[in-house]
């Protein structure tokens, strides 16, 4: 949308004109219900030259897209001005998505693992999307995560809600512990000691056998349970019984919009606001007054505590963690998901996750060829869209002068009361 | 004391190879800004490259000898010098005003691509290939220390190497204008230097000589891999990181600096050879984060 629509947008709020409303709602929302069918197809479609079909026409349309202004510009006004109903729509298809394909244990079960990872991708986020702290080892913290939560299980019987919680405070302690060193590098050189550090701490996992059982893993990681109800047996909901895979597949997928939520409401934080000013610009951002080094701090251990939270599910999903759960390309799958999907984009590394995680699961009988063609698909996307599929969109709060002079009633004078203030 | 100076040969031979792969990384950053994930793969490649040499040149009857070892140089050299200009061409360049977590990611898109291609479409890639080396088995005693041919023509080759690289950067023109990039692309490029031509030629020279330390490893250790770049990746940005990124003489010295460090560990501390790498990682981070212009303190991003 032009600046200029904005400004007018904000200084004459249109009378309510319902029957717009009602219109934009119904494209949103029915732009949502097509990309849901057409995930559900892709999902379920046999054949997999079909599937490739699919993509192929699917990557058509998103160029065509991509290239046509006014097309864009409608789908993203009504996206944006029926925020509510297309979050219920999303919530429900979230929760529907078990009940059509609950006879598919194993699509359920991928989408359980695709909510892991955007709950680690939303992590990532965190910390390189909002702060702009490179970090190519976070693979550390899902290992922290998952192998606190799945010992505690084990050796003390501790309940994995609680060891859930301790799992991420742990990877957000091991965060902590990279943040310090990380706080007086910047750049290449801070992505490479985050590198150093996952290639360590992985390294460490495989020869600390009394912590981490080495090479063998840990074998035998309970499920959780609610009350009486195991999470590896069958749901029952009503009529409807739904295979295990059900019972992880709806707590990731809670925990995941709980993730984003945490993440949304982070971003207009303060704090929020003090990631954006280190990110664009660190010096001015110091010279206004932002504790840099706390708000650096903070976001590597924030990061890490979402980071912490997948690997703990995962942990107790898979029933079994090894040294070769958290290895570099682990690190990097996440940090790809994060680019790919178009880091500071909350939606955006949610979508990049469910990519990366449904894509090599379709493409399983060609596992060999997986990171050939990851490889090719790297290249070609940072050639192409260096910023992501869906590339951050740059707050732009523009107050109308009235408003902002009510908020500062000493520059009331200084300021036509035509003028909007623009501020980033 | 006898096993002590044998120590000392070895690590002379391993840090020649990775002095040379150190040297690549140090070049790359220099006149791109770029750390090179895939220059691992391309010492790899090396070493794939020399091995195709010498499977031909055995077929075509030739009695293995200095002058096979020669041609595997040769030709390991011109291959990954290609292959570095390609990828610099194809890959880096769309890239190069990008911000430096894209061009990462892409040259780490380049390692997957490199190492995978290998490991589908070389006959047998997936499994350790042995590597002809056709003077293993002769040595030389001196005192108690065994070094064997193969050893004297490994440190002999990569002394020479780092020599004719000093002259190459000091004393020739592209050398200057190699360091003028590396110290101000723009007022390089101003002037008259061609910044192009420059940075391709540093991606034929630090990849021809990432290749000849692909050799150096399959004579030395007899055995190859698709994944054996990774491991030398790590170890040659971290001899880099030592002799302080951009630092030509500091990466050559960051080589053996970071050999001796390795032998140093597998004889001093318990379980040492497994703790190895945690210790070179722990050296990375902290000389990264407190000595990061090196150990030798010169100022990063000037090449020479």
């Amino acid at each position: 949308m032009p600046e200029s629509d904005f400004i007018t947008a904000q200084l004459t709020p249109e009378p309510a004109d319902w029957r717009r409303k009602a219109v934009q709602a119904l494209i949103a929302c029915g732009t949502m219900l097509a990309l849901f069918v057409l995930l559900i197809f892709g999902l379920t479609i046999e054949r997999l030259w079909l599937f490739v079909g699919l993509i192929v026409v699917v990557v058509a349309v998103a160029i065509f897209y991509q290239r046509s202004r006014g097309m864009r510009g409608k789908l993203e006004q009504a996206f944006r001005t029926s925020r509510a109903s297309v979050l219920i729509l999303l919530i429900a298809l979230l929760a529907a998505y078990p009940l059509i394909l609950s006879r598919d244990p194993y699509l359920i079960h991928i989408g359980a693992l695709s909510a892991i990872y955007v709950i680690m991708a939303l992590g990532l986020n965190i910390t390189l999307g909002f702060a702009g702290l490179l970090d190519i080892g976070f693979a550390v913290y899902y290992g922290a995560g998952a192998y606190m939560s799945a010992q505690l299980a084990i050796n003390f019987g501790v309940s994995f809600w609680l060891g859930l919680l301790l799992g991420g405070l742990t990877a957000a302690f091991f965060g902590f512990l990279v943040a310090w060193p990380a706080l007086r590098v910047h750049d290449h050189y801070l992505g490479l000691v985050t590198l150093g550090y996952g290639l360590m701490m992985n390294l460490l996992a495989r020869n600390l056998a009394f912590l981490t059982n080495g090479t063998d893993g840990v074998i035998n990681i309970p499920p959780p349970a609610i009350g009486t109800h195991a999470f590896t047996e069958p749901l029952s909901l009503g009529p409807l019984t739904l295979p295990f895979q059900a019972n992880f597949y709806y707590l990731a997928v809670t925990l995941a919009l709980i993730t984003a939520f945490i993440s949304y409401r982070l971003r207009q934080s303060s704090l929020g606001r003090a990631w954006d000013a280190i990110r664009e610009d660190e010096i001015a951002a110091r010279c206004a007054g932002v504790d840099a080094r706390g708000v650096k701090v903070l976001a590597f251990s924030t990061g890490a505590f979402f980071g912490g939270i997948g690997g703990a599910i995962y942990a107790h999903m898979i029933g079994f963690i090894g040294p070769e759960n958290f290895t570099f390309l682990e690190s990097i799958t996440i940090l790809v998901m994060v680019v790919m999907g178009g880091a500071g984009n909350i939606a955006g590394v949610a979508v990049g996750a469910i990519i990366l995680v449904v894509l090599p699961e379709r493409f399983r009988e060609f596992e060999h060829l997986r990171l050939l063609f990851f490889g090719i698909a790297l290249v070609l996307l940072m050639i192409n869209r260096p910023e992501g599929i869906f590339p951050r969109t740059r707050t732009r709060r523009l107050l109308p002068a009235n408003k902002l002079a009510a908020a500062l009633p000493h520059a009331q004078k200084s300021l036509s009361p035509a003028a909007p203030m623009q501020a980033r | 004391m006898e096993n002590w100076a044998q120590q000392l040969v070895n690590a002379a031979t391993i840090g020649g190879m990775y002095t040379l792969v150190a040297v690549g990384f140090t070049l790359f950053f220099g006149v791109l800004g770029l750390i090179n994930f895939a220059h691992g793969e391309v010492f790899m490649l090396g070493a794939f490259a020399a091995l195709v040499a010498a499977r031909i040149l055995l077929d075509a009857g030739l009695s293995s000898g200095w002058l096979l070892v020669l041609v595997m140089f040769i030709f390991a050299s011109l291959f990954c010098g290609i292959i570095g200009v390609l990828t610099e061409r194809l890959a880096y360049k769309p890239v190069r005003r990008s911000p430096m977590l894209v061009m990462l990611i892409t040259s780490l898109g380049v390692s997957f691509l490199m190492r995978e291609s290998v490991k589908e479409f070389f006959p047998d890639g997936a499994n350790p290939l042995s590597f002809p080396s056709p003077y293993v088995s002769e040595t030389v005693h001196i005192g108690a220390v065994v070094i064997n041919y193969t050893q004297i023509a490994l440190i002999g080759a990569s002394l020479v190497l780092v020599g004719a690289l000093y002259l190459l950067v000091e004393r020739t023109w592209f050398g200057k204008s190699m360091r003028a990039t590396a110290e101000d692309r723009d007022a390089a490029r101003m002037m008259g230097v061609n910044i192009d031509r420059i940075i391709r030629n540093a991606f034929l020279l630090g990849s021809a000589l990432g290749g000849i330390a692909g050799v150096m490893n399959g004579l030395y250790y007899l055995s190859i891999r698709f994944d054996m770049g990774w491991v030398m990746a790590i170890k040659g940005f971290t001899a880099a990181v030592l002799g302080g990124l951009g630092n030509i003489y500091g990466a050559a010295a960051g080589g053996y600096a970071l050999a001796l460090l390795e032998v140093l560990i597998v004889a001093l501390v318990p379980q040492g050879s497994q703790y190895k790498d945690v210790f070179v990682f722990l050296v990375l981070i902290l000389v990264l984060v407190f000595r990061p212009t090196g150990i030798f303190g010169r100022a990063p991003q000037k090449l020479g």
